[in-house]
Formats: C-alpha cells, sequence, structure tokens
C-alpha cells in the first residue's frame, strides 16, 4: 500500500496548530474553502495563500512531508492546469505550440483554477495532519448538535465516521493479507485476461466483506457489554476546548477574510 | 527442493521517512526433507522470511534459492510454477476463504495453476481424510463450517496441488488443544510419508522440539541462532534475552538438574517416559 499518499493521515507534533480546538480547525477551513471559490485577483489569492503557508510553518510538520505527501495530489493540478490551457480560447493569442494556438485567458484560467485546487487540498491535509480524526468527528459532532432538534441522527452519523476511519488502516492491511494468501494459491492480480482478473477481484473482495462484517458484529457486541446506548447521558473523555489561542486565530482569520475581499474588489 | 538464502535483505518502503529493515544480511540452508522451525519475538522478521519463499516478495539484495527456482530483486516470470511447488498455509488460513462450496474453494489452486481439475477432484477424498474432515462437508459453504473446520478446509486447498514445500505460519493458532494436536500430527505425517519439506513458523517451543529437526532463532531481522532444536534450546539465557523461552520438558529437566543434581538427558521421550526416568533417576539418588 502507498504510505506516502498522507491525506487524512494525523501526524502527532506540539505546535499551535495542533493545540487548536478542532472546531475552530474546522469552521476555518470550512469558510476558508469558500472565499477561495470566490477569488479573482492575484492579489487575494496571494493572501489566501499566505495564510495557508503560515498555517502550514506554525504546524511545524516538516515542509517534505508535505509536499511528498501531496504527490498524487500535483497530477491532478497539472492535468488542470494542461487542460485549461488547451480546451479555454479566449483573449488574445499568446503563442502557439505545434501549430495549436495558446490564448492569454486561458493561461490566467489554468493557473487561476489549478492553485485554487492547490490551496483547497493544501488546506484541508493541513486539517487532518494536525487533528486527529477522532476529534475531527467530535467536532462535527457538537457543530451538528443544534440539528438534533430535527431530529436528525448526529451522534450516529458521527460514530459512523470515526468508526470508518478507525477501521481504515486495518482494512488496508487485511487486503494486503488476503490478497498475498490468494496470490499463493496462484491467482495474479496484474495480468491474464480481463475476466480472470474480475473473477480474482472476487476472491479478494469476499473475504474482506465477510470478516469486515464479523468485525462489526464483534465491536457491536463489545460496545454494548461496555454499556453503550447511543449518546443518551453520555460523557465525554476529551472534551474540546475553546481557549484563547482559538480566538486570537478566529481574529486573525476574520481580518484575512476582510483584506480578502477589499482585495478581491 | 533444496532452500538457500544468500545475504537476504529485505527493507520495506526503501527511500522513505516509512523505510524499516525486516532482514538482515539473512543466510540459511534448508535441505530437502527437512522440518524447520523458525521461532523469533513479534516483529523478528518470520512472516517476512516466509514470504520470500514463494517470492510473494523479492529481496532488496541477496538471493533466495528454491530447487531450480532463484529469487532476486529482479522479477522472476516463472513465480506461478514456484507458488505450486512452494504452499504456503497463512496466518489463521479460513479468512481466505470465499467460495460457495468446499469443494470450489479447495479447487480454486489447482485451476489457477492450470492443473488437471478432473484429477485434483479425483483426490478430493484422500485430502479431506488426510485433514480430517469428512467427505460430506464437499457440497457445503465454508461458511457454515467450524472455525476448525474452516482451517482444515483452507489447509486441504493448499494441499490438492500437492506442493514439494509445505509452509505453514502459526498452523494452530485460535485452535483448541485437540484441534491443535491434529493438526501437528497432520503435519507430521506430510512430512514422513509424503517426504515434503516443512517450514513452521510457531510461538509453542514445545512443537519446536517435538517435531522440527532444524531450527531457527531470528531477533530484530537478524538470523541470531540455527542447529538442532535441542542444541538450540541449551542456550536459555540468550533465548530468554531475546523475549523467548524454552520447551517444558526442557525447563524441568533443567531445574532437576541444578536443585537435586539429577543427570537426566533430554532424548525425545514422551512425557510419560520422562516421568519414569526422573522416578528411576530418583531411585539412584541424586548427587545431593
Amino acid at each position: 500500500m502507498n504510505q506516502s499518499f498522507i491525506i487524512g493521515q494525523y501526524v502527532p507534533k506540539e505546535s499551535p496548530v495542533h493545540a487548536l480546538d478542532a472546531r475552530t480547525k474546522l469552521v476555518i477551513v470550512f469558510f476558508y474553502v469558500l472565499v477561495t471559490f470566490s477569488a479573482e485577483t492575484l492579489s487575494s489569492y496571494l493572501i489566501l495563500f499566505l495564510f495557508a503557508a503560515f498555517g502550514a510553518v506554525m504546524s511545524r510538520v516538516h515542509p517534505l512531508f508535505i509536499v511528498k505527501g501531496l504527490r498524487p495530489i500535483w497530477f491532478i493540478i497539472i492535468l488542470t492546469f494542461i487542460l485549461h490551457l488547451f480546451i479555454q480560447r479566449q483573449g488574445e493569442v499568446l503563442f502557439s505550440i505545434f501549430g495549436y494556438a495558446i490564448y492569454d485567458q486561458a493561461v490566467i484560467q489554468a493557473a487561476i483554477i489549478s492553485s485554487r485546487l492547490f490551496l483547497l487540498i493544501l488546506m484541508t491535509t493541513l486539517l487532518t495532519l494536525t487533528t486527529t480524526p477522532i476529534s475531527i468527528t467530535d467536532a462535527v459532532e457538537t457543530l451538528l448538535k443544534p440539528l438534533k432538534s430535527l431530529k436528525l441522527p448526529i451522534h450516529e452519523l458521527a460514530l459512523m465516521m470515526s468508526i470508518s476511519l478507525r477501521f481504515i488502516p486495518t482494512l488496508i492491511e487485511e487486503t494486503d493479507k488476503i490478497s498475498k494468501a490468494q496470490a499463493s494459491r496462484g491467482i495474479d492480480f496484474r495480468t491474464g485476461k480481463w475476466r480472470d482478473r474480475l473473477k480474482a477481484i472476487f476472491a479478494l473482495l469476499i473475504p474482506l466483506f465477510i470478516s469486515a462484517f464479523k468485525r462489526a458484529e464483534d465491536l457491536a457486541m463489545a460496545m454494548e457489554a461496555r454499556g453503550y446506548r447511543g449518546d443518551y447521558g453520555r460523557t465525554k473523555f476529551r472534551e474540546l476546548k475553546f481557549t484563547s489561542l482559538d480566538l486570537i486565530v478566529f481574529l486573525i482569520f476574520i481580518i484575512i477574510v476582510i483584506g480578502f475581499f477589499y482585495f478581491n474588489g | 527442493m533444496e532452500i538457500v538464502f544468500e545475504n537476504v535483505d529485505f527493507i520495506y518502503q526503501p527511500n522513505s521517512p516509512f523505510s524499516h529493515q525486516a532482514l538482515k544480511d539473512i543466510s540459511l540452508t534448508i535441505k530437502d526433507g527437512d522440518y524447520a522451525a523458525f521461532i523469533g519475538h513479534t516483529g523478528s522478521g518470520k512472516s517476512t522470511l516466509l514470504q520470500h519463499l514463494n517470492g510473494i516478495l523479492r529481496p532488496t539484495s541477496g538471493t533466495v534459492r528454491i530447487g531450480d527456482f532463484e529469487l532476486t530483486t529482479k522479477k522472476n516470470n516463472e513465480i506461478k510454477s514456484l507458488r505450486r511447488k512452494v504452499g504456503v498455509v497463512f496466518q489463521y488460513p479460513e479468512h481466505q476463504l470465499f467460495e460457495e462450496t468446499v469443494e470450489k474453494d479447495i479447487l480454486f489452486g489447482p485451476k489457477n495453476f492450470g492443473m488437471d481439475v478432473e484429477e485434483a477432484k479425483h483426490n478430493l477424498p484422500t485430502i479431506l481424510e488426510e485433514v480430517g474432515l469428512p467427505t460430506d462437508v464437499l457440497q457445503r459453504s465454508p461458511f457454515e463450517l467450524s472455525g476448525g473446520q474452516m482451517r482444515r478446509v483452507a489447509i486441504a486447498g493448499v494441499l490438492i496441488t500437492e506442493p514439494n514445500v509445505l509452509i505453514l505460519d502459526e498452523p494452530t493458532a485460535g485452535l483448541d488443544p485437540r484441534g491443535r494436536k491434529q493438526i501437528m500430527s497432520l503435519i507430521d505425517s506430510l512430512h514422513k510419508k509424503k517426504r515434503m519439506t516443512i517450514i513452521l513458523v510457531t510461538h509453542h517451543m514445545e512443537d519446536v522440539l517435538r517435531h522440527a529437526n532444524q531450527a531457527f532463532v531470528l531477533n530484530k531481522g537478524e538470523l541470531v541462532m540455527q542447529g538442532e532444536p535441542v542444541e538450540v534450546f541449551q542456550e536459555e539465557e540468550r533465548l530468554r534475552k531475546i523475549g523467548l523461552g524454552i520447551p517444558e520438558e526442557l525447563q524441568l529437566i533443567n531445574q532437576l538438574k541444578q536443585t537435586l543434581g539429577l543427570p537426566i538427558t533430554y532424548l525425545h521421550q514422551s512425557p510419560s517416559e520422562l516421568g519414569k526416568d526422573i522416578a528411576k533417576a530418583l531411585h539412584a539418588g541424586g548427587n545431593r
């Protein structure tokens, strides 16, 4: 399995960004994403980039680690850039490659879209790098609590989210184990006829599903044995705390947003 | 088939922050027809080493030779015929079952290896008898069976391809004492009657002493001891240092030697024979 893929992977460190309340980070990332979609001028992009870079530096996660981890995404960003370069046909012709004209508007559009993508992914990666999946789900749960009065099962949704996050590594391990076992029984996932390969996938998926169901049953039993009955009367071991640090970060973010709209015209 | 490791290194995810050397300069020889046991603490590299034996993993450097097959860092296109000759029973092999019926699941290997499926079908009753399953399970779903039975089905699925080398990674984990005994005696009979080379990974030192004729001790990816089990278990101190113990029989003999000075040597006695020897020695009187 490709472990250089760091999206959704928490890196434990002691930094101001790690210390922030998960709710603060979630809300900021949410509004950051919204704001990014309305960015149009170069200086507004610069402001957004500065904020993200500031966050990345403060997180004390090694920059090479972030760059390397984003590698699978680089491909998508570059692809978007190239596609826009060739598909956009507005403005004046800048130059031409192999007789294919490239327009100046296309270059600008391509740069805008791909930097938008880059910023979005950088910010969300920063969130998951500095926040444990558990506190993210806790934050989602508390932020969505008002919706409970509409009879939405917020706690159950948050629980499902944290359980599925928790079991991703387990499932990856299990997949690895079963594919090795089936390979030893002569199956070949990589070569051979298309039909045989489809059949090979079944030999992997069926055992995987069966063990996932078994594990779910065991988990449910273990939870009930320890007195789980939904969120009724449930207290939290890790409480989310809103500190003065969160307040400062919010203020900085508000200033950034104001500056952004000022320069965005 | 003789198995030779020559200066084998294996590194997981080389050139990355997660790189981890699982095997360090392993050189060893397992002769044709041996019953070799690998012991070592969790994370000592046993499973990694096993996966080199049928080309699931390739050495980062060094060479693995299994009979005429040679595995190096380069890709080998004859891996499939190697996998047919080297059967692997992974840990908890019952997790790999997936077909609708036991029969189909057992015949999965022969189909993949392009063997004569009719002939394999013909051999089914014999294989089932060997692993100790009744023939009426053939048409049942493997998921209706008990855990112990599922494991036997999985083992049958490996044996049906008639491998020359059989690798078992903790085949008795999670079984009751009776199930353990049956699996161990099945392995014994495959070794003796079919002349299969057996490679066993286990945490039960008693099994190593009773069944194997070669023991290899791994610690943190290095091969630290090898030899006949009785010899290896002589070095109790060294084994204790790397978190391993010695079999109960030898512990008892060592303690009797230390406290009462009884001169008893281990010569593969059964527990009751050992009891008689101790009684005899006691009658003769200790040195103290």
